[in-house]
């Protein structure tokens, strides 16, 4: 199983220069001298727990995140009090950039597991960009990848079936996953059936249904929340042709 | 004074404007901006900003009128409207060539900054951009994120009137009036939005003109109890 829930401090306190993930995050384009630059500045705190907050709406906006193990859940209130669930972050992935337009965060993030998290205090990294250009253009390009696949979310969500979007969401972990060096097939959901229905737009009851229902046609095998995938080409076969572009829904 | 059917920004309110002051060109009417900023270029109604599989070059930035973006792959797959001061073109920034398609929903006029200038401009300057349209990026990841709860929400009626709800707040966001406008699109383009059936659409408005919140006349809306409509979310 890939997902290890012990974490050793060492993993936590690798170096930007030295970090799988340096492909994907902020250090994506920039010369060694300048990663050891933005490396100064990293803070590579205690691991969260499950259940812990990065932040909550409305926070002031002082750093951006970066999960290094671990997920973590961003989600806002709606109206009527309920939970909807924004997105899920795999290692690699930014958090909390989209608070530069207001100076506070735009929703609240939680750990969903252990997880370790590189915290980039934000005035410190504008300081940095005013002599790398390029870490700014990073930061641009993470946040357009973030709209780009908010945008591809509105069309799933717009009109596919309650079977497609959970397809496409298993999918999509599964590609994140894989371009991270894990496996593709076999994964730990760390989110729960519940908040997959709140980012899917579907109720908990539909989505545990799906899993059953996926499970009897052989095409996974679902043990609570170890999932494997047995048989991919028929998932992909799921998403009718038109509907999303998948490579949009990938985040970095 | 702009005709009430084609709501314009004024310039000191538009995001170019800014970009051009941080670019240290005072000049309101962006004149020296010539090499980077296309303005005010006329767009006919259904005219194509640009199409899936086009190389990406440009943010368009509503002046007047109104744009819409669908799916390139579903080319009847609505994912989003862009009202007079917001941007088009972010969503495919990360990529070299554009994965949706956009086109104006009506007549109108856009400003178009050239993205490819961008690497001819001094290091000092770039930083300022950057910095602008960064913020404009954030700008628009939270439009998208209120846009994604009027998606979850269980009811049309719900769905019907935080969309419009949204509509009004955007407007508002931009100086322009906001408890009576005209609707930049077709009912058909607000169901596929939406994920409803456009009968749908028509009768839930129809209801909810019934109950006396908004006055629905072709596309002409008022919304008359805006907080009726909040607490409709909240039921």
């Amino acid at each position: 199983m890939p997902s290890n829930k012990v974490i050793s401090l060492d993993k936590i306190q690798i170096s930007c220069q030295s970090c799988g993930l340096n492909n994907i995050c902020l250090p994506l384009g920039l010369e060694d001298r300048d990663i050891e630059r933005l490396d100064a500045i990293v803070q590579r705190n205690r691991p969260l727990r499950r259940g812990n907050y990065l932040f909550q709406t409305g926070d002031p906006f002082k750093s951006v995140f970066v999960v290094k193990t671990g997920t973590v859940k961003t989600y806002t209130q709606c109206p009527d009090g309920s939970e909807q669930v924004i997105g899920f972050h795999l290692p690699g992935e930014v958090i909390g950039l989209d608070g530069i337009e207001l100076g506070k965060y735009i929703c609240s993030a939680k750990a969903l597991e252990t997880s370790a998290i590189c915290e980039v205090p934000f005035h410190k990294l504008e300081a940095l960009t005013a002599t790398i250009p390029n870490l700014q253009h990073q930061m641009f390009r993470l946040l357009s990848r973030e709209i780009s696949n908010d945008t591809s979310l509105m069309t799933l969500l717009g009109k596919s079936t309650a079977e497609e979007r959970l397809a496409a969401f298993l999918l999509s972990l599964s590609m994140r996953l894989h371009s991270r060096g894990f496996s593709a097939t076999e994964f730990n959901l760390s989110m729960s059936r519940q908040e997959i229905g709140s980012y899917l737009g579907l109720a908990l009851e539909t989505v545990s249904r799906l899993f059953t229902h996926f499970q009897e046609e052989g095409i996974l095998k679902v043990n609570r929340k170890y999932v494997e995938i047995l048989d991919l080409e028929r998932l992909y076969g799921l998403l009718s042709h038109q509907t999303i572009c998948l490579e949009k829904l990938r985040a970095p | 004074m702009a005709r009430p059917s084609l709501p314009a920004v004024i310039c000191r309110d538009c995001a170019l404007y800014h970009t051009a002051r941080v670019l240290g060109l005072e000049s309101p009417d962006c004149s020296q901006l010539d090499a980077m900023v296309i303005r005010n270029r006329p767009v006919a109604r259904g005219e194509a900003l640009y199409a899936a599989g086009d190389p990406v070059r440009y943010l368009y930035l509503v002046h007047s009128g109104a744009c819409i973006l669908h799916d390139g792959r579903d080319p009847q797959q609505v994912t989003g409207f862009f009202l007079p001061g917001e941007i088009v073109g972010f969503e495919d920034l990360d990529a070299e060539i554009h994965g949706f398609s956009a086109h104006a929903l009506q007549a109108g006029s856009l400003c178009l900054l050239d993205l490819t200038g961008l690497d001819q401009l001094p290091a000092e300057r770039l930083i300022g951009v950057q910095r602008y349209l960064l913020k404009a990026a954030a700008a628009h990841a939270r439009l998208l994120q209120r846009e994604r709860l009027i998606t979850g929400l269980p009811s049309a009626e719900q769905r019907i009137a935080a969309f419009l709800l949204g509509l009004a707040k955007r407007f508002q966001a931009h100086g322009l009036p906001s408890n009576s406008f005209r609707l930049p699109m077709s009912r058909e383009e607000i169901a596929s939005y939406l994920g409803l059936a456009p009968e749908t659409v028509i009768r839930t408005l129809k209801k909810l003109a019934g109950r006396g919140l908004v006055s629905v006349r072709a596309r002409q809306i008022q919304i008359h109890d805006p907080s009726a409509l909040e607490r409709l979310l909240a039921a």
